[in-house]
């Protein structure tokens, strides 16, 4: 009786180091995350982001006018996005990524991956 | 520049005509967004036709563009608000006023041009949002024209950061 019991505990214990050794892999190969940057007002909210490689970045245009988010340094250019429609970007490459609307130089936005 | 001093001292009484009246209804409120965007359509046409400057004639095509886009919006909540606009002293006074701006912008060309464009449309977007403020967003009834005023109003002081801009530039 007390050897059956050993026995089930010894299984348990197996099985949850097996879990925990699972868990802590999946976290090592972090899933990629989508952000969004929503356009209104004549502003990109938030205006900065820090992102991780692979992420995605959605713009969504919320605002009454079209707007680009097109990168200063000519790494990305998201071209026209109309009102209510949005654009979307994997950001692969570590980096600083300044960019704007190419339509209104007063808006300014700022992407980091890291 | 003695014409965009005249057509300032226009703006400003007609949106003076604006503050007098005791109330203004909706379908005025209508009329006057759809003529003020208008207005500014047909000077960017000019412009982008006629300056030879290519920070103007991009400003321009920005402004037709834009202006078009927010009035297609005006006309399609008041299609569906059942608002018919309704012509009244400011809506008629900005539309005399933007015609005297285009028929005196016409006489000139290159920098004498560029200078009453942008310094006119200077003054005309201050005096947009100043009528947005004191008037049009306060006046108005139905809480949907009032939200797109107000979505609106940001546009119109991005537009007059950029002329400013263009107007610093300009000598």
């Amino acid at each position: 009786m007390a050897r059956r019991l050993l026995q089930v505990t010894v299984v348990l214990l197996a099985s949850t180091a097996v879990t925990v050794a699972a868990a802590s892999g999946a976290q090592r190969a972090r899933k990629p995350v989508t952000h969004t940057i929503t356009i209104t007002g004549m502003q990109y909210t938030p205006a900065t982001l820090a992102i991780k490689p692979g992420d995605t970045v959605v713009w969504v245009n919320k605002d009454i006018v079209a707007h680009t988010a097109t990168s200063t340094a000519a790494a990305f250019n998201s071209h026209m996005i109309p009102p209510e429609k949005s654009w979307k970007m994997v950001f692969k490459t570590k980096g600083d990524y300044p960019y704007a609307c190419s339509y209104h130089p007063t808006m300014k936005g700022s992407l980091t991956v890291q | 520049m003695k014409l965009s001093s005249v057509a300032f001292a226009g703006i400003l009484s007609l949106f003076a005509t604006v503050a007098g009246a005791q109330a203004i209804n909706d379908a005025q409120i209508a009329s006057i967004v759809v003529t003020a965007n208008q207005v500014d359509i047909e000077a960017g046409k000019l412009a982008q036709s006629q300056s030879t400057n290519p920070e103007v004639k991009k400003f321009a095509q920005q402004m037709v563009t834009d202006h078009t886009g927010v009035n297609k919006q005006a006309v399609a909540l008041a299609t569906k608000l059942k608002v018919t606009p309704e012509d009244n002293d400011t809506s008629r006074s900005l539309k005399a006023g933007g015609d005297k701006n285009v028929a005196s912008l016409k006489a000139m060309k290159g920098a004498a041009f560029d200078k009453a464009y942008i310094d006119h449309e200077v003054a005309y977007h201050q005096q947009v949002i100043d009528a947005l403020d004191k008037t049009l967003i306060p006046g108005a009834q139905n809480a949907e024209l009032k939200a797109l005023l107000v979505k609106v109003r940001p546009a119109f002081v991005a537009h007059l950061e950029h002329a400013q801009h263009i107007q610093s530039t300009l000598k």
